[in-house]
């Protein structure tokens, strides 16, 4: 290959004007013409308004311009140098071979080049100057100057300039008028107004691309701010996915703020069929058989004592910066398939002026009054059961209006508020209804059937609850759970010997595909947090059962508190099967961690 | 310089006038909540600050740098960065663009210093690497174009001695190990403001996360000064300062 390339010599591809070419070392100056070849030695010359173009067998290109001379000292295989006696050229060596050299000599000083694009001008006494369009040139005086470094290495974008042989100099940015002369066209024959003319062609088209780029800029920042405002306006996010039991979920879930001093978080969880499943060794029962297009809802609830601003970016600062105080605080779980029957469990909390803090004790059912924190009601309490519609084929939805009035807290036990710490748990038990007046609840709907309960187990002097988790290293994550709950805070069974009811938990954390995760599955990752929380769900599966003894203090063991625990639902046949997925709640606590501060509790 | 120097000090004596009404109690809560829901994006952005990203300046074939702040000061990342040429602009071929290797690695010494201290911790470990490469091309001779890959790691794994280990669901967590890892796509523009002294602007997309970082360098022959903005980190502006050499 290469003897093919070099079997070729130096010849003349273009010329304008005035041009000689030396075709050897001992030859003559010949007037030049188109194609004429140059061999080792041999030498081209322009003269006033002459131009010409030499190309070498290894694709160099060189420019001459008017009143130049150029010689080809050498030109071996891996070797080549060209002499610039005076006058000013342009370069291009496009590609060298491993191992080839090529030389640029002036009076001056010789430049060493690889893949390298420059223009060059010197005159016979040695001035000259040199500016390096792409690539690097590698310069060496032949007189090194008194001061300064006789060598350099000059990058793309820089030059030199020697104003007298042996004189201190050194690199220096290319003007732009400079690079501009060395970039325009240097072909022969052409006016100087067409030389620039592909460089303003790249200016113009560089200047539309510059608009374009503002342009697109200004539409993302529309974009943007649309966004914002979206953002801004409520918090949302879904995802569907495969629940414990081999179920096709998908979960919803939404922050609003159905008035401005109420902050509301759902999660909406659907399933087009909800199958019918076997009881966890360890875990409870279901009997509630196959449902088709089950529905499910957790749902919390939080209301302040002023009017939150509409910006949530703003509640930081207004957290810190006013005296605001939550009244209320509610967290709702409810298999709302039938949505004139709805099965729930709510636990509820009040704001305790003299406490300063939420609690979720008696005084949720007496409300104003409080409890101090050793006081024998200062226990949780939850409230459960059935609420039905009046008709169910009607638009009067009470079942719903029942359980949006224990979602705000507007409820009360008459016997409580009356003076006494325990009541039968539902015949004095009213809630505030759509119209503002406070009602039985036991008295709305055919079959609606709700009581209240206070925790039995909190003491662990006379019973236990119930738990049972796996334990040892990256152990599956799920965990089961049951307390005990004195219907009324009924625990003499004086009033009407309500008894106990079991509040039933089974608790998953499940994947995406529903599979169990380990512990070593969330703590050994190396996946970012909000990545690998994309891919995981909590599933809590809620039962309220029959108690087998009324006596809590039979209660010794986790064992004999598993075995009071009754297969038989306490109400109906129905469980509480929500997924909830942490999408929402992370970008919540992210954006609101400044107001939870100010809760003490 | 000087004038960067002199604009720098300006914009925070401006930022400081504009922000004096700024409720930094509400701030701090709101950053922390913002490191507590992602820990490991917000110590990446600080090793996206040590990532030595641009490519080579045209002649040098090899480079190293250590990044000063705020990495090693005050976050105690030590660490080094490397470049290599594996080939300059139009060498192999004309039109062939340079090819540079990247990668570095660094270590939190406060991670183990604060070992030591611990009664629950038995051992942190603190770090991260990344690696990639350069392709960089003149579009003219003051103007050059690059483009890249990187893959970037961090790590972040803490041991808790027995005993004292953290309950999860009735489980005893014995170990954490968690960290960041990405694939990043570089694209930038460089240009010299002088002999030895370049600006050049990149961004950088994580095409896991999904995120987009910019990067604006003033490098001189010795140090970098820059500002790397991440419009979804917990701080978004990050001055840097970082010492390097090219060879």
């Amino acid at each position: 290959m290469p003897a093919a390339i070099w079997a070729a010599e130096s010849k003349v591809l273009s010329m304008s004007g005035a041009v000689e070419v030396r075709p050897t070392r001992e030859g003559q100056w010949t007037p030049a013409r188109d194609e004429m070849e140059i061999a080792e030695g041999g030498a081209i010359r322009t003269g006033a308004g002459g131009a010409a173009v030499v190309i070498m067998p290894n694709k160099t290109k060189v420019w001459l311009k008017e009143n130049s001379a150029l010689e080809l000292e050498q030109r071996q295989t891996l070797a080549s140098r060209l002499a610039l006696v005076f006058g000013k050229i342009k370069v291009r060596v496009p590609h060298l071979m491993r191992k080839e050299k090529f030389e640029v000599r002036t009076p001056a000083a010789v430049c060493a080049v690889r893949g390298t694009e420059f223009t060059m001008g010197t005159t016979e006494d040695g001035k000259m100057e040199l500016q390096v369009l792409f690539g690097e040139v590698k310069l060496k005086f032949m007189i090194p100057p008194e001061k300064g470094d006789s060598e350099f290495n000059i990058p793309q974008g820089q030059g030199l300039k020697l104003a007298e042989k042996g004189k201190a100099t050194k690199p220096e940015l290319l003007t732009p008028k400079a690079e501009r002369e060395a970039l325009e066209n240097w072909n022969p024959g052409l006016k100087p107004s067409e030389r620039q003319k592909d460089l303003q062609q790249k200016e113009m088209d560089r200047a539309q691309i510059k608009d374009f780029a503002k342009a697109t800029a200004k539409a993302e920042d529309t974009v943007k701010s649309f966004l914002n405002v979206v953002k801004e306006s409520d918090l949302e996010a879904g995802r569907t996915l495969t629940d414990v039991h081999g179920n096709l979920v998908r979960v919803e879930q939404r922050m609003i703020r159905p008035d401005p001093s109420t902050i509301q978080f759902m999660n909406i969880v659907k399933r087009p069929n909800y199958s019918d499943y076997a009881q966890a060794a360890n875990g409870f029962k279901y009997n509630g058989g196959a449902v088709p297009d089950r529905l499910d809802l957790a749902q919390m609830s939080m209301g302040f004592d002023s009017a939150l601003p509409q910006r949530i970016e703003e509640w930081p600062g207004f957290f810190n910066s006013n005296t605001i105080n939550p009244t209320y605080s509610s967290f709702i779980m409810a298999n709302r398939t039938e949505a004139d029957s709805i099965f729930f469990v709510a636990e509820g909390y009040r704001y305790d002026a003299t406490r300063d803090e939420l609690v979720d004790n008696l005084s949720v059912f007496n409300p104003g009054q409080s409890y101090a924190v050793n006081d024998s009601n200062d226990k949780h309490t939850i409230i459960t059961g059935v609420l039905t519609d009046v008709v169910a084929t009607t638009d009067l939805n009470e079942a719903q209006d029942m359980l949006n009035a224990i979602s705000r807290l507007n409820i009360k036990d008459t016997a409580i508020v009356g003076g006494a710490t325990y009541s039968d748990g539902a015949t004095t038990l009213q809630y505030k209804n759509s119209a503002g007046t406070y009602v039985g609840i036991n008295t709305v709907g055919p079959a609606t059937n709700v009581k209240w309960a206070m925790n039995a187990t909190e003491t662990a002097t006379t019973g236990k609850n119930y738990e049972y988790s796996v334990d040892g290293n990256n152990a599956p994550l799920y965990q089961f759970q049951a307390d005990a709950y004195a219907i009324g805070n009924d625990m003499t069974g004086t009033v009407a010997n309500q008894g106990l009811l079991w509040y039933a938990r089974e608790d998953y954390v499940i994947g995406n595909g529903g599979g169990i995760k380990n512990v070593e599955d969330l703590t050994n990752s190396s996946q970012d947090p909000f990545t690998m929380l994309k891919g995981v769900a909590a599933q809590s599966i809620v039962y309220i059962k029959q108690s087998g003894t009324a006596d809590i203090a039979n209660l010794s063991t986790n064992g004999a508190a598993y075995s009071a625990i009754s297969n038989t639902d306490y109400f109906g046949t129905k469980n509480i099967d929500v997924v909830i997925i942490p999408d929402l709640f992370v970008a919540g606590i992210q954006r609101m961690l400044p107001a939870f501060t100010n809760l003490s509790n | 310089m000087k004038r960067f120097t002199l604009s720098l000090a300006a914009l925070l004596c401006l930022g400081g006038i504009a922000q004096a009404k700024v409720d930094w109690e509400s701030k701090g809560m709101q950053i922390a909540g913002e490191i507590m829901a992602n820990p490991a994006a917000f110590f990446y952005d600080f090793q996206q600050d040590l990532e030595a990203t641009t490519p080579l300046p045209p002649g040098k074939r090899f480079g190293v740098q250590t990044s000063l702040f705020p990495t090693t000061i005050p976050m105690t990342y030590t660490n080094v960065s490397l470049k290599a040429r594996l080939h300059g602009e139009g060498r192999i071929a004309p039109g062939v663009p340079q090819l540079d290797l990247i990668g570095g690695y660094w270590n939190m010494l406060a991670a183990k210093m604060a070992t030591k201290d611990s009664q629950t911790i038995d051992s942190a470990k603190f770090g991260g690497y990344y690696m990639g490469a350069i392709l960089s091309s003149s579009v003219s001779p003051r103007v050059r174009t690059f483009w890249g890959y990187k893959r970037s790691q961090m790590k972040a794994k803490l041991d808790f001695k027995a005993g004292e280990e953290p309950m999860f669901l009735g489980t005893a967590i014995s170990s954490f190990d968690t960290g960041f890892k990405d694939d990043f796509f570089i694209a930038g523009i460089e240009t010299p403001k002088g002999i030895g002294k370049l600006w050049s602007i990149q961004l950088n997309y994580g095409i896991k996360t999904q995120t987009i970082s910019s990067k604006v360098s003033w490098y001189g022959k010795i140090f970098e000064l820059g500002l790397n903005i991440y419009p979804e980190g917990v701080l978004v502006v990050h001055p840097v300062w970082n010492f390097h050499l090219n060879f």
